[in-house]
Parts: C-alpha cells; sequence; structure tokens
C-alpha cells in the first residue's frame, strides 16, 4: 500500500476524471470561442473566416460598450456600497453578546435562495402597480412617489443591484464575521487598556487584520460582478432597451437569438480576457502587502 | 496489495465515473445496435394487442423514438396530456416500440437546445419547430427528415389548411399541430357598459381608447419585457401601412425601413404609446402580466395570439369568462396594406430528424397516423382551445370565443407570417430593442427606423 502511495501514477489516476472535466468544459470551450471568435457564423452551416472584424466590430459596438460599463458600474457599486456594508454588518453582529448566532443565519438566510427566485421576487416588490414597494412609497409620498423601477433605464440597474445586494451580502458578513471573530482576544484587551476608542479598533486594528479575506472578497466581486448573467437575465432580460445589457447576456443575446456565434464568442473571449486582467492585477496587488501582530 | 491493482482500480474508478455521464449515449447505441438486429419489418396493426406479453413477442422489434416537446408549463397540461395519451397509443399498437418523452422550456428549446443539437447533428428523433426561417436553416444543414412521402401514404397531405411554412422547394419537412391569429382581445362588460362598439378604423380605436382612459381604464394591456410581445401588434399596424410584401423587399434593399410608410407605422404605434394607452411600467413586466391585468378586468384590451384563448375562457378568467370578444385589428386610413388581413400561421408543428433508420421512420409514420387526424385535432380544439391546424367536418361542442376567433380568421381577406420569420434574425431582435425604445419614450420614430435600417443594411451585407 505504501509502495502504492509513493508511486505518482496512483495521484495522477485521481486526478483525472476531474482533469478530463476540466478540460472538456473549461479548457476546450474556451479555445473553440477563441477560434470561433475569428469566424462569421451562424452556429450551424459553413463557417466564413473573417480575421479579427469580429474584434473591430466589438470596439464599435454601442452596445458592447454600453454593457461594459454596466458591468464595471455593477462592480463600482458592489466595491463602494455592499462591501462597507459587509464589514460594518459584521462588526455590528461581533459585538453583539446575544443572539449572535440568530443574526448570523438572518443575514445569510438571502444566500441560500437560489438567484432565480431572487431575481423573481425582487420583480414582483418592483412591480408598478402593485409592487410592494411602490405601495410604501404611494402610502407615504403619494401617487408621484411610485417609481417605474424596472422599465425606466435609469433606475433599471440600480434595481437589479439592490436585488443583487440583498442576496449576496449575506455570503460576505459570515466570511468577514469568521475572520473577525478569528483575531486572538488579547490584542482588543490590550488595546482597551491602553484607552483605544472603538473607531480606532475598527480601522488600525480590525480591519488591517481581516484584510486577507477582504481582498478574497474584492476578488469574488470583481469576477463576479463581471460575468454577471443570472440576475439580470431574469429581472430584465437587458431590457428596456438594452439599458440593463451586461456583457454576457449581451453574449448570449447575438449568440443565440441573433444566430451571429462567431461575434458572440468574440464578445465572450474580450469578457475572459478582461477578467483576466483585473483578477491578475488584485493578486499582485494582494501579494505586496500582509499585516501581522 | 499490489501496487498495480491499486491503479487499475483507481483507473477503473474513475473512467466509469466519466463514461456515466455519456449513460444516454450508450442507451442510443444499444437502440441501434437493437434495431439492426432485426431483419423484417414491424408487424403492423393487428387490432388486438398483445398486454403484458413483450418479453416473449420474437416478432416484434425494439425501435425507441425520443421525443422533445415544450409542453411544460402548467398552462399547458392539458396539450401534453393529448400527446401522451397518443404516445401510449401507439406504443399500444406497436409492441416493442418505445417512446422517450422530454419536457424543456420552449425558449430555451428554440434558441439554444435545439439549435445545438442542430450544429452538432444530434437532435432528437421527434421534436417541436418552427416553420419559417429556423427550419429553413436545419433544412439546409440536412438535418431534418422528408416527411413528403409518409404524408401521401397516409393520404393527409391535403387535409391541413396550411403546410406553407414547412414546405420547402415542394417537400414537406415538419407538420403543425395547430395554429393561430392575433388580433384583439376586448372585455366585452366594459364595452357595453361604456357604450363602445368594437372599432373597424384606427380612428375609431383611438376614440374607444380615449374614452376608455376618460374612464380610469388601461386601454391595452401590455408586458413590453420581451420583444416579440411588442411587435405582434406592431407587425399589424406596420402591415396596414406597407403590406406585408415590403418585409420581403426589405431583404433586397427595395424597401428600407425609412421610407415614408415605414416610419408611418411607427409613428402609429408611437402615437398609441404617447397617448398612454398601455399599461404603465410595462417594460418591466413579463409576457404573463398583461393577460392577468386584462382578466383583472383592469385594462380593456389586449392583442395577442389565439393562443391566449384557452387562459381567457379558463377558470382565471372568472366573471369574465364567456364576456371576451375578438376583433380582428382595425384599417388604417390611406394605408397600402390589406386592411382586413390578419396575420395567422401554422408554423409550431413537429419535425423529425434525419438520422432516423428505417425502422424509425415506419414508427413515425405511425406516431403521424395518430397524431394527425380529424380526432385528435377536434381534441385540442374543445380541450386545449388550440385552432386545428387540419380541415375539420365537425365543429359541435366549441367554445363561443374560439369560434369568434375562427369567424374572425375565416373572414380575414387574407393571412400573413410574422415580421421576424422574415427579415434577419438580427433584424428582428433590433426591432425588438426600437419598439421598446418607443415605449421608453426615448426614441422618435424616425430615429428607431434609422437604427433598424442601419441593422438591416449590415444584415443584408452578410449573405
Amino acid at each position: 500500500m505504501n509502495k502504492a502511495l509513493r508511486n505518482p501514477y496512483t495521484y495522477l489516476a485521481f486526478i483525472v476524471p476531474t482533469l478530463v472535466l476540466y478540460c472538456l468544459f473549461f479548457i476546450y470551450p474556451v479555445i473553440v470561442s477563441f477560434i470561433y471568435g475569428f469566424y462569421q457564423w451562424d452556429g450551424i452551416s459553413e463557417k466564413v473566416f473573417i480575421g479579427i472584424d469580429n474584434f473591430k466590430r466589438l470596439i464599435h459596438d454601442d452596445v458592447f460598450l454600453k454593457s461594459l460599463g454596466n458591468n464595471f458600474y455593477f462592480m463600482a457599486f458592489s466595491l463602494l456600497v455592499n462591501i462597507p456594508l459587509v464589514f460594518l454588518i459584521a462588526i455590528m453582529v461581533s459585538k453583539a453578546r446575544r443572539l449572535r448566532g440568530f443574526y448570523k443565519s438572518a443575514v445569510f438566510v438571502p444566500v441560500v435562495i437560489s438567484t432565480a427566485t431572487v431575481a423573481i421576487l425582487f420583480g414582483v416588490l418592483y412591480n408598478y402597480e402593485s409592487g410592494m414597494i411602490n405601495q410604501v412609497l404611494r402610502m407615504i409620498g403619494g401617487e408621484s412617489w411610485a417609481k417605474e423601477w424596472l422599465s425606466d433605464p435609469h433606475l433599471a440597474m440600480l434595481s437589479i443591484l439592490i436585488a443583487n445586494a440583498w442576496q449576496n451580502i449575506g455570503f460576505f458578513i459570515v466570511l468577514c464575521l469568521a475572520a473577525i471573530l478569528n483575531i486572538p482576544k488579547e490584542i482588543g484587551e490590550a488595546a482597551k487598556i491602553d484607552g483605544v476608542n472603538a473607531w480606532n479598533e475598527t480601522w488600525k486594528i480590525t480591519l488591517p487584520l481581516v484584510r486577507p479575506v477582504l481582498f478574497v472578497m474584492l476578488l469574488l466581486t470583481v469576477s463576479g460582478t463581471l460575468k454577471v448573467l443570472d440576475i439580470v437575465q431574469i429581472m430584465t432580460n437587458g431590457g428596456p432597451f438594452q439599458s440593463t445589457e451586461v456583457m454576457s447576456t449581451y453574449a448570449l443575446k447575438i449568440g443565440f437569438r441573433s444566430l451571429e456565434l462567431g461575434y458572440g464568442s468574440a464578445i465572450g473571449v474580450a469578457m475572459f480576457i478582461l477578467i483576466l486582467i483585473m483578477t491578475g492585477i488584485l493578486q499582485r496587488v494582494s501579494k505586496s502587502e500582509e499585516v501581522q501582530y | 496489495m499490489k501496487k498495480g491493482l491499486t491503479v487499475a482500480a483507481v483507473t477503473l474508478m474513475s473512467v466509469s465515473l466519466v463514461l456515466s455521464a455519456c449513460g444516454s449515449k450508450d442507451d442510443n447505441n444499444n437502440k441501434n445496435a437493437a434495431a439492426n438486429a432485426g431483419t423484417t419489418n414491424t408487424s403492423t396493426n393487428e387490432g388486438t394487442t398483445n398486454e403484458g406479453t413483450t418479453n416473449e413477442a420474437p416478432a416484434a422489434k425494439d425501435v425507441t423514438l425520443s421525443l422533445r416537446h415544450t409542453q411544460i408549463k402548467e398552462t399547458s397540461k392539458v396539450r401534453l396530456k393529448i400527446l401522451q395519451d397518443v404516445v401510449a397509443k401507439t406504443e399500444q399498437e406497436n409492441s416493442g416500440l418505445k417512446f422517450n418523452l422530454e419536457g424543456i422550456d420552449e425558449v430555451v428549446n428554440r434558441d439554444q437546445k435545439l439549435k445545438a443539437e442542430m450544429a452538432a447533428g444530434n437532435p432528437p428523433d421527434i421534436f417541436e419547430v418552427f416553420g419559417g426561417a429556423d427550419l429553413n436553416l436545419y433544412v439546409k444543414a440536412g438535418r431534418m427528415l422528408d416527411l413528403t412521402p409518409i404524408i401521401e401514404e397516409l393520404g393527409i397531405k391535403d387535409k391541413f389548411a396550411s403546410l406553407d411554412e414547412f414546405t420547402i422547394d415542394g417537400k414537406v419537412y415538419g407538420l403543425p399541430f395547430g395554429g393561430y391569429s392575433e388580433g384583439v382581445f376586448y372585455n366585452k362588460k366594459m364595452f357595453a357598459e361604456f357604450g363602445l362598439q368594437v372599432p373597424k378604423t384606427f380612428q375609431e380605436l383611438l376614440a374607444a381608447a380615449d374614452a376608455l382612459k376618460a374612464k380610469g381604464k388601461t386601454p391595452f394591456a401590455l408586458a413590453a419585457k420581451d420583444g416579440w410581445v411588442n411587435g405582434m401588434m406592431w407587425n399589424t399596424i406596420m402591415e396596414r401601412h406597407v403590406g406585408i410584401d415590403s418585409f420581403n423587399k426589405l431583404l433586397t434593399g427595395e424597401a428600407k425601413w425609412t421610407d415614408a410608410d415605414f416610419v408611418a407605422g411607427f409613428t402609429d404605434y408611437a402615437t398609441l404609446v404617447n397617448n398612454d394607452y398601455f399599461t404603465k411600467g410595462a417594460l418591466g413586466l413579463p409576457y404573463a402580466e398583461q393577460g392577468a391585468q386584462f382578466l383583472k378586468g383592469d385594462a380593456a384590451m389586449v392583442f395577442t395570439g389565439s393562443w391566449d384563448a384557452n387562459r381567457f375562457t379558463g377558470d382565471e378568467a372568472g366573471d369574465l369568462k364567456g364576456n371576451i370578444g375578438y376583433f380582428s385589428f382595425p384599417s388604417i386610413d390611406g394605408g397600402k396594406g390589406d386592411q382586413t388581413s390578419i396575420n395567422a400561421s401554422y408554423s409550431n408543428g413537429f419535425g423529425f430528424s434525419a438520422n432516423l433508420d428505417a425502422d424509425q421512420v415506419e414508427a413515425v409514420k405511425k406516431f403521424i397516423a395518430n397524431f394527425f387526424n380529424e380526432e385528435i385535432q377536434k381534441r385540442t380544439l374543445l380541450e386545449d382551445k388550440v385552432l386545428p391546424s387540419m380541415k375539420l367536418s365537425d365543429m359541435s361542442g366549441v367554445d363561443p370565443l374560439i369560434s369568434e376567433v375562427l369567424t374572425v380568421m375565416g373572414s380575414a381577406s387574407s393571412s400573413w407570417k410574422a415580421f421576424d420569420a422574415i427579415v434577419q434574425p438580427s433584424v428582428g431582435a433590433d426591432v425588438g430593442v426600437g419598439l421598446q425604445e418607443l415605449i421608453g419614450k426615448v426614441k422618435k420614430p424616425e430615429e428607431v427606423a434609422a437604427k433598424i435600417q442601419a441593422s438591416q443594411d449590415k444584415a443584408n451585407a452578410q449573405k
């Protein structure tokens, strides 16, 4: 038995299934998408090689640029609103003396619900006539307060972002909370003896110590928001008039509804490269410094 | 334990793990092997069936057919039941024949799954398919079974109301199981209450809509989240202005979206929008909402296809049951189209894979004979309220709304298929966006027309 474990082929045999699946469902699609990106192809009839025309078209495609912008809006919102909120709630929960378990479960519940369900749920809440949000607003401020949440191009994206935040922050809070509770108590006690106030404790002790977790959150947020599909697809399907289109919904539409699989692949390739670069930069940055007390 | 044994065991396990994912493929191979193993033709119906003796019937061969349908929604339970009954009957009459039914979502099937399978060359044996552009593509790729000899042999070729959308170069590649027409469903009760008549002209329609709005009702229920929903009414308005033949000319460049007639069509649609005749917040609503609003009594009319008739005569209609009528969209003065024509088509049907072997084709013939006959068509009309694709001799017991729909359809001067079956898919998608822009009041009709023309130019240049 020991001999077998020393044989490298044993280990190879164990990872082969995963490797095969990984190649089949990741490496292979990525490679063929790269190749399809250079063709004009409707998915069924003959492919026509057109060089980098698809990628040239990409740069001048208003809708693609708009969807790219929406992805960045998505990312910015998640980074600037969600993450601070996550940190705030995590600290509040960590300070709670009683019912901490309850709070923890409460914020985690939305994560357990599937995104499709959340999207439909919020669709109902946002309904102009009968949605709860508008009904409450009408009660407070009258008819003029009611908003066309999902059908006004200025509000639709924000409405999606709120729904997305509601669902996603729970996971991050639990992550962050675990990191905060992991900080040795002595540090907090020592600080208290030295007369550190709550603000400084949070800013100078807690935050630096949960840095690794913050970077994980950052990484997940950046890659997650650049590839987001489901919640947008279900809540607005990119509408009204493509104002909430994100890269993946656009790629899907171009590839399968307009039957331009070549161009759709080119969009996919652009997404792939973009996410690769962004996460690459982040990882570089995160390695640079680590704090320890 | 020996090293070699460990390695072998692990490898075996991992390989079996990978292979288990391909289980269905293996089934297919077995099926073909089994089908090829037999020699004689399948025995035809002997009147009696040998129930429960499949194991002891050596003459019967095992033939399996996969059947993909999209009747998975609550609203299509009835249709699924009819299909299941036909399948059960066919299986019973032919021992050894087995259908594997698989239901998936309509849009997923049409836009993703079936298309991908067609590209790869492994569609299901029997599947739901749309005539027109979709079918054209699949026939060009050689994926569709030519049904002409089968329906000629069964003698049902002339029984269909129309096979146009499934006929390419004189050959039939699919059989419609029902048809539809598009028009205005209206709340008869509300019309009577406000003293309104069924409008015959666009001006009368506007007047009626104004009257309804003055009473605090929404004239038209609309859920505009999905492009095709908006396309329905717009398509009819456009046809009234330009005539459906002009849509064909867009592909050759003889006509342009920016021509005065086309712009007038967009303008009339924009008029309805700008007068606030549609549901507020429509752009955020999914399709089912518009029917719900209409049935709730918030809206007086809804423009949709006859497929909704089933819902409008069902329990959801409540006290509106029996109080819903149907009329063809009114005529538009000065328009160049056929003013009393209707968008009607028999485009949703069953197609069959070109990969079938002789035994499977034989089984398909049995299925067609059992599915496409007057009895099943009548049942579909009565239970599912789908307009029959075959001519029926007996029309008794039909719901009044359905017979109204059939009357409107019958009295139309001509019928035509929807624009998205004519123009390229990418243009169709851009029309959807353009209409949403009109509904959102962010673009003028001229701008929308210009943008769609740009998309049309691009699409025309590609072929």
